[in-house]
């Protein structure tokens, strides 16, 4: 009897804790920092999951909930978490939807791979947020000066400056190759892992690469097969001239020609 | 404006029939058409047109508000829904985007149905079946009126998702309304990333079937045609999805197919119950099911996987297939990767078509999966879903082109047509009459009286 009474009591209070962490989550979301303080007071657990790996800090940050996420960080809630489904950090959507206090907030408090994080945060072309990222994180000096190259490239001189205060040094001159080579790159691409085609056309003895829908841009020669565009910090490199591999924020995709232009 | 060429289903004796029960072959009761084929009966559908110069254009009719709802088309009549939104800024973000966030549109909204006639495209009725602030908010390439009408000749029924379930008669005389609860249909990563439903309502015999995928509580129902009592309503342990369920007349069951986040699921037409499940599936889930000879072919674009499905009729229970394997007694075959997104597939001739976002025009075997060919079609994006006729494809591009491909094993560029407004809506066949709606107007194209 007893020990039947003891299981419905452990029952109910699992029952409780999942509800308890259910709220957070929403409340986090929601960003009603009063009831996260009552509920985190009341013992619901900080790294709570949704079903695809969101944790509260995680919900209340990717809504811009300032004063939560204050708050989490404040009781030790982990800013590295990744979700399970994009496999994307808290600050990736922060960034995404500008949400700059945020980003600072969470900034200096990340120190698992700075580069990336360096990556992403000059990307947005926000000088003061790349200042504070610096006054903390500790990219390493190619990361630091591919960073520099994309801000010279993207015309961000307040983030360019940062950078260089920082130690990065001035980027090497592009490499030439001739347009002969460059006009066997021309066609347009396509990708089993993207639903996106790429065109690639020379003009004025420069390459350029124009996705679905999008601008078309220059890419800069690094070798007569791998070309840069730094301010997306993307890059592109030839197998053949029929084919290439993107890489752009630590993935990658094989795209191959389709038509020859 | 020009004189239209009456269809030549008009017979005399045909005419006699009790047409309020019969779909004939120039209707066009639902989304994407008789049994969601999209094909149309036409035999001399348009192939050019000119909407500046007016040349092929029967009528062009003016249609205020902002909805991707088709337009659907019996006898003499077309309906359309529309949601007018207080704001007169409010438009459709076009192109392709990868962000997720709602349109931030919360002004008061008039939620419309509107009779138009089909030979003129005068408006002879408009009802408004509510009025107020959406209780959610819409995609910005969404609408507050994404589901189509459904229409068995006599009565119409309107989905506006949150804002409820409305059947009119064809005279538009109100005949119920039922309220189905909020249908927070949006991003599964974020449920205030709200997109607004678009499922839009089929008919089965006397009933209407409306499925209610949402962020809690997700159902598939049934609700009487003649009074909106509710006939049957069956849980589904899903996420928001947007697709239309297909009713599939099998040899001895009728099924309503479902596309799924987390299954893609056949459920006995009559009574709701479950009959069959299949995974895995993309996390958005929104196509709509498309049978054809025995088939019943399933496709998403989405991560994790964007599988192509070809179901086999009558199958009971998992479908999901064992690991690494790609067909089995009730799967003829599948494929994980090339599905499409948002343009629902087109079986027509002796091929099943997929049409990407993209523009990724890709023509398959249907009995084996064999490709048969890719082509990119030269538009930034798509999100209508082809129609067919008369041995064409049409497939019509956010930025206002159609496009007129020929159907066969080689693919041909027939024509291309501007009708000078971005198109959203799956495009709606009356007879040879392509009835197109674009963001601001309805169109109705033919080819010239001779």
């Amino acid at each position: 009897m007893r020990r039947i009474a003891l299981l419905t009591l452990a029952a109910a209070m699992g029952l409780y804790a999942w509800d308890a962490n259910e709220d957070l989550l929403d409340a986090s979301r929601k960003g009603d920092l009063a009831a996260v303080q009552a509920l985190v007071a009341k013992g619901a657990a900080l790294e709570t999951k949704t079903g695809y790996g969101q944790t509260p800090l995680y919900l209340a940050a990717m809504n811009g909930r300032e004063d939560v996420v204050r708050f989490l960080l404040e009781k030790g809630a982990n800013p590295e978490i990744h979700d399970t489904f994009y496999e994307a950090s808290m600050l990736d959507f922060v960034l995404i939807r500008k949400y700059y206090g945020v980003a600072k907030l969470l900034i200096r408090k990340l120190s698992a791979n700075p580069d990336g994080v360096l990556s992403s945060v000059v990307r947005t072309g926000d000088a003061g947020l790349v200042a504070t990222f610096l006054e903390s994180g500790r990219p390493t000096q190619p990361a630091l000066d591919k960073a520099y190259a994309a801000a010279l490239d993207g015309k961000q001189p307040g983030v360019a400056a940062e950078l260089k205060k920082a130690g990065a040094s001035e980027p090497a001159p592009a490499a030439t190759v001739d347009v002969a080579t460059l006009q066997s790159y021309a066609g347009t691409y396509s990708s089993e892992q993207l639903p996106v085609a790429i065109t690639a056309s020379v003009k004025d003895g420069k390459l350029y690469l124009q996705a679905t829908g999008q601008s078309e841009f220059a890419v800069k020669p690094r070798s007569a097969t791998l070309f840069e565009f730094a301010p997306a910090h993307m890059e592109v490199e030839f197998d053949t001239p029929a084919s290439f591999t993107l890489r752009q924020g630590g993935a990658s995709f094989h795209f191959k020609k389709a038509v020859t232009q | 404006m020009i004189r239209y060429r009456r269809p030549s289903w008009r017979f005399p004796a045909l005419g006699a029939m009790a047409a309020a029960s019969l779909c004939m072959a120039a209707d066009w009761p639902q989304f994407r058409g008789p049994s969601a084929t999209g094909v149309g009966s036409g035999s001399r559908p348009p192939i050019h047109w000119d909407a500046a110069k007016g040349t092929n254009i029967v009528w062009k009719a003016d249609i205020p508000g902002l909805a991707v709802s088709s337009p659907i088309v019996w006898g003499d009549r077309v309906y359309v829904t529309t949601a007018i939104s207080s704001d007169p800024t409010q438009k459709f973000r076009i192109g392709p985007y990868g962000d997720t966030d709602s349109a931030t549109d919360v002004s008061p909204h008039q939620w419309k149905v509107l009779a138009l006639d089909k030979l003129t495209g005068k408006i002879l009725w408009e009802q408004t079946a509510h009025q107020g602030v959406p209780k959610t908010k819409r995609h910005p390439k969404s609408s507050q009126a994404s589901p189509s009408p459904v229409t068995n000749g006599s009565v119409i029924v309107a989905y506006f998702g949150s804002e409820g379930l409305y059947a009119y008669s064809t005279a538009g005389k109100l005949l119920w309304q039922k309220d189905l609860g909020i249908q927070n249909a949006g991003w599964f990563f974020d449920p205030d990333s709200e997109w607004a439903a678009a499922s839009s309502p089929v008919i089965y015999k006397n009933s209407v079937i409306v499925l209610c995928d949402r962020q809690k509580d997700s159902f598939i129902a049934a609700f009487d045609l003649k009074d909106g009592k509710e006939l049957w309503r069956t849980a589904r342990a899903e996420i928001p999805t947007w697709g239309t369920p297909t009713i599939v007349e099998g040899k001895d069951r009728a099924e309503v197919v479902t596309n799924g986040s987390k299954a893609i699921r056949g459920y006995d037409a009559d009574t709701g119950k479950e009959l069959w499940t299949l995974g895995p599936n993309s996390e958005i889930a929104c196509t709509t099911p498309v049978a054809a000879s025995g088939l019943i072919f399933v496709t998403a674009g989405y991560p994790p996987v964007q599988p192509i499905y070809a179901i086999r009729t009558g199958s009971t229970g998992s479908l999901t297939l064992a690991d690494g394997k790609t067909s089995s007694d009730a799967i003829a075959w599948s494929t994980l990767r090339g599905g499409s997104y948002l343009p629902t597939p087109i079986v027509y001739g002796d091929l099943f078509y997929t049409l990407n976002n993209n523009g990724v025009l890709t023509a398959y075997d249907p009995k084996t999966g064999s490709r048969t060919y890719q082509k990119r079609v030269e538009a930034d994006s798509f999100v209508a879903s082809p129609v067919a006729a008369a041995g064409n494809l049409y497939l019509a591009s956010e930025d206002g082109n159609i496009f007129v491909v020929k159907a066969g094993p080689q693919f041909e560029l027939v024509a291309k047509n501007a009708i000078g407004e971005p198109i959203l809506a799956t495009p709606a066949w009356a007879d040879d009459m392509l009835i197109v709606r674009g963001a601001s107007h309805l169109f109705a194209i033919a080819e010239r009286a001779q």
